[in-house]
């Protein structure tokens, strides 16, 4: 079922994705935000590409492997930050596939980032209003996560977007 | 999968996805001032100790019991102020209606501040992300 995983070649781009993913993950923990959980989402841009080189549910396998271990890595496994990443990133990876799979090529990477981004806010927005805050609250943070989701959304989707074009040129076997 | 046209940066469907996440940021500013005002406290203050209680968004009117006589607090269209005051001066009478969150109204004399505060009282306090 899951195509990047029945072949030794699937395998290592799956965990290369991984591995960028994570890596990302933990240099954006490393840059001091003014809120915990504000974010500018740079790990998306390996979902995003194990979306346009397998599937769906690789793009879920290569987010979740990313918010878990990462949050082993930055020491905040079952935090309400670990909360906002899990719930965050598994969804955004879903909109964007849903996405993918309604509008196919007429959206492109910056589309999808974008719609992930948002998804990611929209996630973050349910897990502190029912968790942590009040609409009060929620309502004063609106502004500043929006604005980085269409700033993260936008760069991690021009970030793909080359990515895709520098594979299909010397690897056009992989069908990016 | 390999889609030949799928070279190009920004496709139609991927401005409208980016014109739409712009005009909800905008809405979002919107929204925070709205939520912002309409749930705030405004909270009176006498001699350092919290005497009266109340919210820009409900009408209502007090007089407190101050070293020189009566301070009358009124709030009415979102806005609050102290109408009447005994006092020499009247600087608080004249500061007029406030309604910004950390807006103060001063009566030197009896020892009186009235103040917006931020937050609204039906909800949690001291939560932070």
């Amino acid at each position: 079922m899951v195509r990047g995983l029945s072949t030794p070649r699937g395998v290592a781009t799956l965990g290369l994705l991984s591995a960028v993913g994570l890596a990302l993950f933990v240099l954006e923990s490393l840059v001091p935000m003014p809120l915990p959980f504000l974010k500018v989402g740079l790990a998306n841009v390996a979902t995003l590409l194990a979306l346009y080189l397998f599937g769906p549910a690789e793009a879920v396998i290569v987010a979740l492997v990313r918010v878990v271990a990462g949050s082993l890595l930055t020491g905040t496994l079952f935090s309400p930050g670990f909360l906002l990443s899990l719930a965050g990133g598994t969804c955004a990876a879903l909109v964007m596939a849903g996405a993918r799979r309604l509008a196919g090529a007429a959206l492109g990477p910056v589309g999808l980032s974008l719609l992930g981004s948002a998804t990611h806010v929209a996630v973050q927005f349910l897990v502190v209003r029912f968790l942590l805050a009040g609409a009060a609250s929620v309502a004063s943070l609106a502004p500043i996560l929006l604005l980085t989701a269409l700033a993260g959304g936008f760069a991690v989707g021009a970030v793909a977007w080359r990515v895709l074009r520098a594979l299909r040129r010397i690897l056009p076997e992989t069908g990016a | 999968m390999s889609a030949p046209g799928n070279e190009r940066f920004m496709t139609a469907a991927d401005g409208t996805v980016a014109a739409a996440l712009v005009l909800l940021t905008v809405a979002s500013f919107w929204w925070a001032g709205a939520m912002a005002e309409g749930g705030t406290d405004v909270v009176a203050e006498v001699e350092g100790a919290v005497v009266w209680k109340g919210a820009l968004d409900t009408p209502a009117s007090a007089a407190l019991p101050v070293r020189l006589g009566t301070v009358t607090v009124e709030i009415r269209d979102g806005r609050v102020a102290v109408t009447e005051s005994d006092c020499p001066n009247h600087v608080c009478v004249r500061t007029g209606w406030r309604s910004r969150a950390g807006d103060v109204i001063v009566c030197v004399p009896n020892r009186t501040v009235v103040r917006i505060a931020r937050g609204r009282s039906k909800e949690p306090e001291g939560v932070t992300g």
